[in-house]
């Protein structure tokens, strides 16, 4: 079986773009995909697009942009799991010998939506009680700060260290640095979480290209190696459930991490789903970056930072670089190829040479999440 | 074919239909005996999973069961900025002791009283349900109702 190898990858500036199309959201981040590969557009076999809100055919749209056509298009929608699903697919097609080389987009445009939540599929019947996005974190912030008897500082800390990566991230929605103090005086969205520590509603675009290593070896090259691609559903119980352990995306890691032989204690980057700042916390757990009860300390000590003992969100992370759903897993995946491959200028996590990226997809009653996907990458030289 | 009913003599055979679950959805939610008000949920008798609300797609399997009308606080928010409803509102995850977790609309005059764990209790005014701090939750004064 061949490996799938990330060869090259490309995204946008992330923020709100409204005067650009899906195609034109998505088209320079193609380009910057094959050119940073070194493939031309007549050599790519199979293309998939993960996107939640682009409508029909978004993939044929983007890749007219590129002269693609004729070949597999596959639109792809999972929610925020939705670029990363795209990803899963084109590496069990390499891995399968079904093809050697596969463009991966993620693209979503949430300003079509104007400002506020998300809107949620309404045949939910938690979404018609008036489930939101927001308020689901926020009952998983109120049992955490309870069950932890931790303060709504702790939570902020996470968006200050958001930010702070993010300083150094030409691709993030939000570069400017921000106090704790600045994270709690912001607008309650739903209490006890803040304006600054949710998801800014936003466009963006990232695609890589993934081939097998018989192509990779050929050519040369930069690449990062794919070592284990996982995907999981959620199962639903209207019963109890414990908020503080999100067992889709435990369940995930513990597979991902089995396919691979890699462990947590490996790992030198991780991009992580902190859609809202307690998800941060409550994943540092899921994956085993700490231990379970660790979390605050994790953070509060650095041990998720530079000079920590995993990096987690160089990029900024989804509340900072900015979280357009479909785009998301790729995006993330732009950011390990960039980090394994020494190119990532001032937000380089020195050495790197083990990623894992995750991405769940929410919003459905008596599930998790309904979505989770994780990814494992080791640098090929 | 396995997806169409068993044909008889060369009838036609019966085509499948549809749940009518949104149908279904619009229907009470909620039972009062006594001045106890109820959750009409159901109960699928192999796995035990629990069906809330009771729509067209379980109640062909599950079996009926009346849960409430107390139960406790897992955890709340009060909402300020929503797509699906006006704000703000306080949303909670109420678990029965029968062992059923449901999505409910808190209504209290001090959203600040409410903390996890505490002791609700459900309302109702027509089709409209929610659920409220009990007396010895609400720390007494009383203000909730």
């Amino acid at each position: 079986m061949s490996r799938a190898v990330l060869i090259g990858g490309g995204m946008i500036r992330m923020g709100k773009h409204p005067e650009a199309s899906y195609p034109g959201l998505a088209v320079p981040a193609v380009r910057a995909a094959l050119s940073s590969a070194g493939v031309a557009a007549p050599e790519v076999q199979r293309v998939y697009c993960g996107h939640a809100f682009g409508g029909m055919l978004a993939a044929q749209r983007i890749g007219k942009g590129v002269g693609l056509g004729t070949i597999p298009m596959v639109n792809v929608d999972n929610a925020c799991s939705g670029g990363a699903t795209a990803l899963h697919l084109a590496v069990n097609d390499i891995e399968a010998g079904r093809s050697e080389v596969v463009l991966v987009i993620g693209v979503d445009k949430l300003t079509q939506f104007g400002k506020g939540t998300l809107p949620l599929v309404e045949e939910d019947p938690e979404v018609r009680a008036g489930m939101v996005m927001p308020a689901l974190y926020a009952m998983r912030a109120r049992r955490f700060l309870y069950e932890r008897q931790e303060s709504p500082e702790l939570l902020a800390a996470v968006s200050v260290k958001a930010r702070a990566h993010a300083v150094a991230n030409p691709h993030a929605q939000f570069r400017e640095p921000v106090t704790p103090e600045a994270v709690l005086a912001s607008r309650m969205i739903a209490d006890p979480l803040t304006l600054f520590q949710c998801c800014p509603t936003g466009d963006g675009a990232g695609a890589v290209l993934l081939a097998s290593e018989a192509f990779h070896r050929r050519r040369g090259g930069a690449g990062v190696r794919i070592a284990a691609s996982v995907l999981h559903s959620g199962q639903a119980t209207a019963g109890f459930r414990d908020m503080l352990r999100p067992e889709i995306t435990e369940h995930s890691a513990r597979d991902a991490y089995e396919a691979s032989g890699i462990g947590p204690g490996d790992l030198d980057v991780v991009e992580l789903h902190d859609a809202f700042t307690i998800a941060e916390l409550v994943y540092y757990e899921a994956l085993g970056l700490c231990e379970r009860g660790d979390a605050g300390a994790f953070l509060r000590d650095g041990r998720s930072s530079y000079g920590g003992s995993v990096v987690v969100n160089p990029s900024g992370g989804l509340l900072s670089k900015g979280h357009p759903v479909g785009a998301s897993g790729v995006a993330q995946a732009v950011e390990v190829f960039e980090q394994l491959t020494g190119r990532a200028g001032r937000r380089q996590v020195e050495g790197a040479r083990t990623a894992l990226t995750h991405v769940t997809g929410g919003g459905i009653a008596g599930m998790d999440h309904g979505a989770c996907t994780i990814h494992l990458y080791e640098a090929t030289s | 074919m396995a997806h169409t009913a068993e044909t008889q003599d060369g009838d036609d055979p019966q085509p499948l239909v549809p749940v009518s679950d949104l149908a279904s959805a619009s229907e009470p939610c909620v039972v009062e005996h006594n001045g106890e008000v109820r959750l009409r949920a159901g109960r699928w008798s192999g796995s035990g999973a629990w069906a809330f609300p009771l729509n067209g797609l379980d109640a062909a399997g599950a079996e009926p069961v009346e849960v409430g009308p107390e139960g406790k606080l897992y955890s709340f928010t009060t909402v300020h900025v929503s797509s699906s409803r006006p704000v703000p509102y306080v949303l909670g995850y109420v678990d029965f002791p029968e062992g059923l977790r449901v999505l409910a609309t808190v209504e209290t005059a001090d959203p600040a009283r409410l903390r996890c764990d505490l002791p609700v209790r459900l309302a109702r005014e027509g089709e409209r349900w929610w659920v409220e701090p009990t007396a010895e939750g609400s720390d007494a004064t009383g203000a909730d109702e």
